[in-house]
């Protein structure tokens, strides 16, 4: 079997736009939420949102080819632009049909689905963009990526709400691992702030009304984020024959469905993803040193979670370091995965773990060292990170250090 | 029984599929095995049906009681009415 590695990493989000810049944001405990701006005028309870600072589109796209691109598919190849070119890959002739391409996306083209329903049902005005369907469809990250490197091998989107990244990063391991592929760039995008998913993530009382606090006592919620992280994914054999710099091993992956409750978080379906990623790695628990916890900040997401993480690694759980990066950039759904898997290689790379900000003092229920608010050096030989989707479903990445 | 207890008590049981015999004033919607996603869509038919916004963290609409929870509903509803004639 093939081993795998990450040559390439890219990332945009509300703590920075580029996976450099959201690393250096992570370490320093920025919090990138703040008041939510651009939907006035919709009676939204919610204040607050983990939005891009400094977004310009025209910085990166002309006006042609912005026609094509909701904001999901934007962040998407901001980020894969920066991956690439660390990489230092080009993908003339063979290899970009030996390349793959799996993105992540909880909901797809969301603006553009909620401006068409605005025309449509608000101002009745008869007429759809003509490029509304490429826009929206869910696949569009992935085929934009496609189109714009001239990658030819097996492409297509992965949705799993918020597990939708680490889903897509286990799919592309498989391929690279089955010999379907030499190269993959894989990861997750959102842009899901809207008044309709805003309105319909209210409607479920799940929203923080100050911040979010995972793992903390005083937590309120979760707190809506946007952006998108891709990766370039190689085997070992390909990245070492063209003498690549490599990032990280891309050690294993973990999936499971809890099949009991369509939005509650069950401890056996979080610790079995847990216990196959560690399989799959060929990882023992104790040579995990990091999880970048799922953390949501919710009242059932943290305890079910601490209680999963205790059943997988037992006395080693009180020697883990855990913690949520949600604190800061806020949970992006389907680009969660990729926003925090730059975390992981961040610490495995640095040897530096960011913390859980906004944290507030400890809650019985979420014993284990979850870094409150600030970063700490620590030697990290192997991490996970975990995510897990309503619906039930399971997906935690597993990544060894690179020496 | 008033007409405000009588929908409230009638949207419990619709949403949440239980007799309505069951659903006595003094209990709570924990006693009526009410989990949480079924008492946030309890919350909601409420609020549509009479045109009110509960507020987002507030126990006396989730952990009380139904009566509780019918006194929260009719003073919203007054404070509305109040804004409304003001």
């Amino acid at each position: 079997m093939q081993r795998v590695v990450v040559t390439g990493m890219g990332c945009v989000s509300p703590i920075g736009l580029s996976a450099a810049a959201t690393w250096q944001a992570m370490c320093a405990g920025t919090p990138g939420i703040a008041p939510l701006v651009g939907l006035a005028g919709y009676d939204l309870r919610t204040g607050i949102a983990a939005q891009l600072k400094g977004w310009d589109a025209l910085a990166h796209f002309d006006d042609k080819r912005l026609v094509l691109l909701d904001p999901v598919s934007q962040y998407a190849l901001v980020a894969a632009r920066e991956a690439v070119a660390q990489a230092g890959l080009r993908f003339e002739g063979e290899l970009g049909e030996r390349t793959a391409v799996v993105i992540g996306t909880g909901i797809g083209g969301a603006q553009t689905q909620d401006q068409m329903a605005m025309r449509l049902y608000g101002e009745k005005n008869p007429r759809v963009h003509p490029m509304a369907i490429v826009r929206v469809m869910p696949n569009a990250p992935a085929s934009q990526i496609s189109l714009e490197f001239g990658l030819r091998g097996p492409a297509f989107a992965v949705a799993s709400a918020c597990a939708s990244s680490n889903h897509a990063l286990a799919q592309a391991l498989a391929l690279l691992r089955a010999g379907e592929a030499d190269v993959a760039l894989a990861g997750g995008a959102e842009a899901c702030i809207t008044v309709g998913t805003v309105k319909a993530w209210e409607a479920m009382r799940v929203l923080a009304d100050d911040t979010c606090r995972p793992f903390s006592r005083g937590r309120r919620g979760l707190v809506l984020g946007e952006g998108a992280g891709v990766f370039v994914l190689e085997t070992l054999e390909h990245a070492r024959a063209r003498g690549a710099g490599i990032l990280a091993e891309l050690a294993g992956a973990g999936m499971t469905a809890d099949a009991a409750d369509i939005v509650m978080p069950d401890a056996g379906g979080a610790a079995r993803a847990m216990r196959g990623a560690l399989r799959s790695g060929g990882l023992n628990a104790d040579e995990i040193g990091y999880i970048n916890a799922h953390g949501t900040g919710t009242a059932a997401n943290d305890p079910t979670e601490t209680k999963a993480i205790k059943a997988v690694f037992g006395e080693h759980a009180r020697r883990l370091a855990v913690s949520s990066t949600k604190s800061m950039h806020g949970h992006a759904l389907g680009a969660g995965g990729a926003l925090e898997l730059v975390a992981v290689i961040g610490a495995l790379r640095d040897g530096v773990v960011p913390p859980t900000i906004n944290y507030l003092g400890p809650d019985p229920e979420c014993d284990l060292d979850v870094l409150p608010n600030t970063a700490q050096q620590r030697r990290v030989g192997a991490a996970l990170s975990n995510s897990f989707a309503f619906g039930g479903l399971n997906a935690v990445v597993a990544l060894r250090r690179w020496a | 029984m008033s007409d405000t207890e009588q929908t409230i008590i009638d949207i419990i049981a619709k949403t949440c599929s239980i007799e309505r015999d069951r659903i006595t004033l003094d209990a709570t919607l924990k006693d009526l095995d009410v989990h949480s996603l079924d008492a946030v869509q309890v919350l909601f038919e409420i609020e549509d049906r009479f045109d009110i916004q509960v507020p987002e963290r507030d126990d006396q609409y989730s952990a009380g009681t139904v009566r509780d929870l019918v006194a929260g509903v009719e003073s919203l509803v007054a404070a509305k009415a109040a804004t409304a004639t003001t």
